[in-house]
């Protein structure tokens, strides 16, 4: 199995950061191939909102720099780690940046999903998706919306399986990012 | 009572974010609001276009912030706008320290506006976390019917006695009332209807420009 580990920490020193070392040890010991990739480090230009992905180029967006290499890496992995910052009980704006630019992984056309209307898968499977957040202050309410948010994410991303954590800044990252290595080995 | 508009669309041109917004702002407008408006995403690579723009909030009494949702909640520029105005409000520098409300006008691509309820939720725990007061939502689904229209000539027309109630609220300073948010939030067309016709727009803008025989294209291996 393999794992592309989203590093969506503002900097080196940032607790998100201490969690994704964390993430990537746990996937690490249960012998899960992680490919780690410092998101603050790419060339990342945020959606325009054009829909070429669907309509011009379909599958790929049309700006150049380093998204559409990172969609190929994304939907090339079993699983989708994600260790950043919760913003307001939502991805920080460096990850949110880098989902933005994935919808090319999904078709334009529409199917429904328990009831709602969504979009068809474009592949013929997703990773699944697992997300370590960090709060400065612990913050209840905020960490239910990021997991409402990782779910809401996982329908739309047709992921097999997903789960969520936050820890808040001078929590020890190790056991929640235990727990979702767990969820994967449950998920599969 | 001063509001900023922010358009937090990233397209440059009309957009529904646009057009929804500008139907809001000219109500205030018109009710003796002294109003600006901003967009977001030029500021999302420049410190010194982040930094004009949480001036532009601190100017304001209300901000309405009207965005799409991208992949289930805020566009990313809108949510580093909201970090940075946070961090002002944390440090309690001047800038963005003053404006004291916030509104959110959100649309989303689907046919069920429940789908813009995370970014609501965003934008409420926002106001907790900071102290910024939450002015309420207006949420539609079906978002692309406002493209580059007024309210008056699109299919959300039914919903204009809805936008001048909410205009009414924030002017006086008060909250959208939630019976002007269920308006809104009603669909346009039954989902079987808008999948149908919403396929058949996208295959044409497909052959349009180009991509239509590659449409389901797997273009990463896996």
């Amino acid at each position: 199995m393999n794992a592309l580990l989203l590093d969506a920490s503002p900097s080196a020193s940032h607790s998100s950061s201490r969690a994704a070392d964390a993430l990537h040890a746990a996937l690490a010991a249960r012998g899960t191939q992680v490919d780690r990739v410092i998101v603050r480090d790419l060339n990342l230009h945020p959606c325009t909102g054009c829909f070429g992905c669907w309509t011009k180029r379909p599958g790929e967006c049309l700006i150049a720099d380093d998204g559409p290499p990172l969609a190929a890496r994304v939907i090339a992995s079993d699983v989708l780690a994600v260790a950043c910052p919760v913003s307001f009980g939502m991805w920080g704006s460096l990850a949110k940046s880098a989902f933005d630019r994935m919808i090319g992984l999904v078709l334009p056309h529409f199917t429904k999903i328990d009831g709602e209307v969504h979009h068809e898968p474009r592949y013929a499977r997703y990773p699944h998706w697992i997300a370590l957040g960090t709060q400065r202050r612990p913050n209840a309410d905020a960490a239910a919306l990021f997991a409402q948010l990782v779910a809401r994410n996982a329908i739309n991303f047709h992921s097999p399986s997903h789960a969520a954590e936050v820890v808040s800044e001078h929590e020890a990252a190790a056991a929640a990012a235990d727990r979702l290595a767990v969820s994967v080995e449950v998920g599969s | 009572m001063n509001t900023l508009l922010l358009v937090g669309s990233p397209k440059p041109g009309t957009s529904a974010s646009r057009s929804f917004g500008e139907a809001l702002l000219s109500r205030l407008a018109a009710r003796s609001v002294t109003t600006r408006t901003a967009r977001v995403a030029p500021s999302f690579r420049s410190e010194v276009k982040l930094a004009e723009l949480t001036e532009e909030i601190a100017w304001a009494d209300l901000v309405v912030l009207s965005c799409p949702v991208y992949v289930d909640s805020l566009p990313a520029p809108v949510t580093r706008l909201l970090e940075a105005w946070a961090a002002g409000v944390d440090a309690n520098a001047r800038v963005g320290s003053k404006a004291r409300q916030l509104a959110l006008l959100v649309q989303c691509g689907f046919p069920e506006a429940r789908h813009c309820n995370v970014a609501i939720d965003v934008c409420r725990q926002f106001c907790a976390e900071t102290g910024v007061e939450w002015a309420g939502a207006l949420a539609f689904g079906t978002g692309g019917a406002l493209e580059g229209r007024s309210i008056e000539r699109s299919p959300l027309a039914r919903a204009v006695p809805a936008l001048d109630a909410a205009a009414d609220a924030l002017a006086a300073g008060q909250p959208i009332p939630s019976s002007a948010s269920a308006a809104f939030a009603k669909p346009i067309a039954p989902a079987w209807v808008y999948t149908l016709f919403g396929g058949l727009a996208w295959w044409r803008l497909a052959r349009k420009r180009g991509g239509k025989e590659r449409l389901r294209l797997r273009r990463y291996p896996q």
